[in-house]
């Protein structure tokens, strides 16, 4: 064995212990370096660096959905060792910049069996995505996994131009994602559109009726009278929000 | 082995900074020297290879000597050090005026993927060639020496001692080094030896610089590990002795560094004092 495959080994084994049998199945002289490797002191390395690159990564900017499977798992040491033992963490760019890593890993683990986690971790997931990684990434100009977040937020819908002056993104989410973001919980199925609107530095969130339809009438570039039109009462309230955001 | 020019003889103790990092303030430290509150003999700037923090703390140090501390070289890597990594070491070096580049004997990335944690050597003959060729070719680019330092261990792998295999990196190389006395200590938890395991048999002229900081010792897991904290904890009274016993024993000793990367300012001038009393001896001799 190369010494380039011992170390991929090194480090798939540091964040897959379990993987320590597979060790069986090379030839006695690939593995003699690799048998040198003290199982307790592996997995002890592995529960300590896996609780840290969840600190590291992703406690500030998936804190609800972590919380939620260090619950679903027992503590954090277990839901920390099933995210990084996912297949998914090789696509982790820098210190998961993409955010590939966390929601792939979330993606693996939903694909178990086993998996009892709650309806609604998918929705919170894409909302936690959306505020730490999707839209600062954007903000920044910097790029994002366009294939992640289409099969994260399948029915993500992005508006620009028209009478429009921000791009903006509207999401629709069947769970209340903003009440379980601050404490996650049983919940009641809430289906809503959140409207992003995109700055040169930030987004601002909108959420209420009328807000997806406008965003919508005036990306089609709709004049004042089908604008009101279409809001019907809530016209008023909607398009004077949107024009304080400089939505248009 | 060329004198590390310009530290003919020993410096002093010195601090390892990291300018990104606000505690400790970096300028803050070099007030307290200016103030006469903090005996501070070099610094030992960590960038993350950004040139404008080499630069900035150049202008504001005087005359205060500096060394460089770089951890994107990944030298213990086959297939050669990436082009870009030496040139921004070189690049760094210069902004600082450093006379060496201290590398540690591991590595940062796999394959094109970033790690959250140093990968240390493995400990086999083949891994301690690949350093040393890695090695020879970084010291021959630099404007100064590349001094190799011994990684930290939690994992080690490989039949191999450290100082076996980092001794072979540095005469294959003719390489000066940094013996890290926390990382050795690391080492030797893993494999249940004393702290100064195998340094009789070490080429002990090659060490010019010695490093120590805070660390934490987590027997939670079941094993002993060791968690390289810098300024983040205290000095083990055992990294201590250690330097005590081993400082006079190096002909080469240039340069002693405690690493204080989130140090408070109290913690510092602790760290200091209680290295410098560590050192009586050599700092009397000065």
């Amino acid at each position: 064995m190369s010494l380039d495959e011992q170390l991929r080994w090194i480090e798939r084994l540091t964040r897959r212990p379990a993987d320590l049998a597979e060790l069986e199945d090379l030839a006695p002289e690939d593995r003699r370096v690799l048998e040198t490797i003290d199982p307790d002191r592996l997995r002890a390395v592995h529960r300590t660096q896996a609780l840290l690159t969840v600190e590291r990564w992703w406690r500030a900017r998936f804190p609800a959905v972590l919380a939620t499977l260090e619950h679903l798992y027992g503590g954090p040491a277990e839901a920390a060792s099933r995210l990084v033992s996912s297949p998914a963490f090789e696509a982790a760019q820098g210190e998961d910049e993409t955010g590939a890593a966390f929601v792939g890993a979330l993606f693996d683990l939903s694909a178990d069996p086993d998996w009892r986690g709650p309806d609604w971790i998918f929705d919170l997931l894409g909302y936690e995505y959306l505020l730490s990684t999707g839209l600062p990434r954007r903000a920044r100009h910097e790029p994002v996994d366009e294939d992640l977040e289409a099969r994260l937020l399948p029915h993500a819908r992005w508006y620009a131009g028209g009478r429009l002056r921000r791009p903006a993104l509207v999401v629709s989410f069947a769970w209340p994602v903003g009440a379980l973001a601050t404490q996650p919980h049983d919940a009641d199925p809430d289906p809503h559109d959140l409207v992003f609107l995109l700055g040169p530095q930030d987004a601002v969130e909108l959420s209420g009726d009328g807000f997806a339809d406008a965003v919508e009438l005036l990306a089609s570039g709709a004049n004042d009278d089908v604008l009101e039109e279409g809001l019907g009462p809530s016209a008023p309230t909607v398009l004077a929000h949107l024009r304080a955001e400089g939505a248009y | 082995m060329a004198d590390p020019a310009p530290f003919a003889e020993f410096a002093g103790v010195g601090l390892g900074i990291d300018v990104h990092n606000q505690h400790p303030d970096w300028r803050r430290l070099l007030e307290l020297r200016a103030a006469g509150e903090l005996p501070l003999d070099f610094l030992e700037v960590y960038t993350r290879g950004e040139l404008a923090g080499a630069r900035a703390v150049r202008a504001a140090a005087g005359d205060l000597p500096l060394l460089y501390h770089d951890d994107a070289l990944d030298p213990i890597l086959p297939g050669g050090l990436r082009a870009d990594a030496v040139a921004l070491a070189a690049a760094n070096m210069d902004a600082l005026g450093a006379p060496w580049c201290v590398c540690e004997l591991a590595t940062r990335r796999v394959g094109e993927r970033y790690l959250d944690f140093f990968l240390p050597i493995v400990l086999t003959d083949e891994a301690a060639r690949v350093a040393a060729e890695n090695f020879r070719f970084l010291d021959d680019r630099l404007p100064g020496r590349a001094v190799c330092e011994n990684p930290p261990y939690q994992l080690p792998v490989g039949p191999r001692h450290i100082l076996e295999v980092q001794a072979r990196v540095c005469e294959e190389a003719d390489v000066p080094c940094v013996l890290d006395l926390g990382h050795l200590y690391s080492f030797q938890l893993c494999r249940g030896l004393d702290p100064l395991t195998g340094i009789d048999d070490f080429p002990l002229e090659r060490i010019v610089e010695l490093h120590l900081a805070g660390a934490v010792l987590d027997a939670s897991q079941g094993v002993s590990l060791y968690r390289d904290a810098h300024g983040g904890a205290e000095l083990l009274p055992v990294l201590l002795e250690m330097l005590a016993e081993l400082a006079p024993r190096c002909p080469s000793l240039r340069a002693v560094t405690i690493e204080v990367e989130d140090a408070g300012i109290e913690r510092v001038v602790r760290q200091v004092e209680a290295t410098r009393s560590a050192l009586a001896g050599l700092l009397g001799a000065k």
